[in-house]
């Protein structure tokens, strides 16, 4: 057996593909199949926990419709195997796979890759790099047809909230606080925001400069720019 | 950029405000790296205030030392640069693999206790200390079972890694606490096998049992007889090294991992906890 023959086995296997009958055929363990059959189990269990600390009201909407945790992410690992070094990025394909499954599993909650979303994009707005432009690495904005932040109701009523109206978020870091935080967004605010990023803003964009001016003070009151922001270069002034 | 001595703890999610905002003694912080490389904000601005009043060790977790894939640079790029603004002495990560094919599985994983893994793992070894610019140590890790191809035997690999990558070793006592229990082994035999004169700074954590196997779980208090071992250990390590409590799961607040590493160090440095106190 090389090394190289130990690795083509030993994959398959910890991704539940394979047997510990598969990996014995490789040689001799005095270990006995229970042990061995730790280690996919080890794999296995710790995704489980590392996404249901990610996106802990994701799992307990799940639970609550009657589905099992586990099994939902064995499925969703299975189509999108971790990779790099971050932990939390196990979860970063989960907001458009919850999606698409269900096509396959229609007892998934209304809104529930909304809120997928909306906690992994919080982290990355968290967590973003402190250096390059800020907008670009700390500011998010999210559509949503169901507005996630209802699932706080799930932490008092022990139930899955119905749908809502869609909503469109800023999702951004308050470098105040260093929490993630989320305010409503429309036209204006996307204005604002594009203009604080350095894009002109065109005749197709052409908006009242006494708008543009009190979302802009709204977006620095709530953290979204800071209060030293300069106006935006495509802004009339 | 000299290595701390005496007792730290890890420097957990929730950690570095109440230790911040408290006048508690601790000797050093560790940090695992994953959680802080390519990432700014608050939790990075409280990691570099945290620099500021206790040295700083780290740990990693995922760089693969065993591993099949080719070493991560940019990652390891980033690594280094954070390690230089923390002014980290030296760089820990575990004897083992943790992806294979491009799937990071998040666990420690055991090699083939082999030849060829030796002379596999101690290259890529060498290639990580050169490109962080700094020593590498590597942990004994927590091993639940023996990988096909083994011929060299637990203990004799870890020697025969740290001989060949010339590297530190990171001793985890409670790791070989938890190996002996479930191999039915004397762990203090085993530990007195290990490169202790390689030794650069020593883990104690505590374990617990599930259905009769011992599991490291970083989720209890330290055990009497992990802290003997650890003593014993001591006994053995080249000068004064750093003694890191790990606490992982079970998480209590700060003030109690505090109060935790306060006891170990009366336990293992007792003329220093007089001293001190």
């Amino acid at each position: 057996m090389t090394l190289a023959d130990f690795f083509a086995a030993a994959q398959p296997f910890l991704q539940g593909r394979s047997a510990v009958d598969d990996l014995k055929t490789l040689g001799h363990t005095p270990s006995p199949d229970a042990d061995l059959a730790m280690y996919p189990w080890l794999v296995a269990w710790d995704q489980a926990r590392i996404l249901a600390e990610l996106v802990p009201t994701v799992r307990t909407w799940v639970e609550l419709a009657g589905l099992d945790w586990d099994a939902l992410v064995r499925a969703y690992v299975a189509d999108h195997p971790p990779e790099g070094h971050s932990v939390p990025h196990v979860g970063a394909h989960l907001a458009d796979w919850l999606a698409g499954h269900r096509e396959r599993e229609p007892r998934l909650p209304a809104g529930i890759e909304a809120l997928a979303d909306f906690t992994w994009t919080a982290f990355l707005a968290r967590t973003a790099p402190d250096d390059g432009p800020d907008l670009d690495r700390r500011v998010f904005v999210r559509h949503y047809a169901t507005d996630p932040r209802i699932a706080n109701r799930t932490l008092t009523s022990g139930e899955v909230p119905g749908p809502t109206d869609a909503v469109t978020l800023v999702v951004y870091r308050d470098e105040t606080t260093g929490a993630a935080r989320a305010c409503t967004a429309g036209l204006v605010t996307v204005a604002v925001l594009l203009a604080h990023g350095g894009h002109a803003l065109t005749g197709a964009l052409d908006l009242p400069s006494d708008t543009l001016a009190t979302e802009r003070a709204r977006l620095q009151n709530r953290g979204v720019l800071p209060h030293d922001a300069p106006t935006g270069a495509g802004e009339r002034t | 950029m000299s290595a701390p001595t005496g007792v730290g703890i890890g420097l957990r999610p929730g950690f570095a405000e109440p230790l911040l905002a408290g006048d508690r003694s601790v000797d050093f912080l560790e940090i695992v790296p994953e959680n802080f490389v390519g990432r700014g904000g608050l939790d990075r601005r409280l990691l570099m205030r945290c620099a500021d009043r206790w040295p700083i060790l780290a740990h990693g977790v995922s760089v693969s030392l065993g591993g099949p894939d080719p070493l991560d640079v940019a990652w390891l790029a980033a690594l280094k640069d954070l390690l230089d603004a923390l002014e980290v002495p030296f760089y820990t990560d575990h004897l083992c693999f943790t992806s294979v094919g491009g799937f990071q599985s998040h666990e420690l994983l055991p090699l083939p206790e082999c030849d060829e893994a030796v002379a596999h793992v101690a290259a890529r070894i060498r290639e990580v200390r050169d490109r962080l610019d700094r020593p590498v140590a590597v942990e004994n890790i927590a091993q639940y079972a023996v990988m096909p191809g083994s011929t060299l035997g637990r203990e004799a690999f870890v020697h025969a890694v740290c001989e060949a990558a010339d590297c530190g070793l990171l001793l985890d006592v409670n790791n070989v606490y938890v190996n002996a229990r479930n191999g039915g082994t004397d762990p203090s035999a085993d530990l007195l096998r290990l490169p202790l004169h390689r030794a650069v700074q020593l883990h104690v954590a505590g374990h617990e049992i599930h259905h009769g196997r011992v599991l490291d779980t970083h989720g209890a208090p330290v055990s009497d007889a992990v802290i003997e071992l650890a003593r014993l250990a001591l006994h053995h390590v080249p000068g004064r090294v750093p003694v890191l409590l790990e606490r992982d799961t079970h998480l209590p607040p700060v003030g109690e991992v505090l109060d935790e590493a306060d006891d170990l160090r009366t336990a293992l440095f007792p003329a220093r906890a007089r001293g001190a106190a």
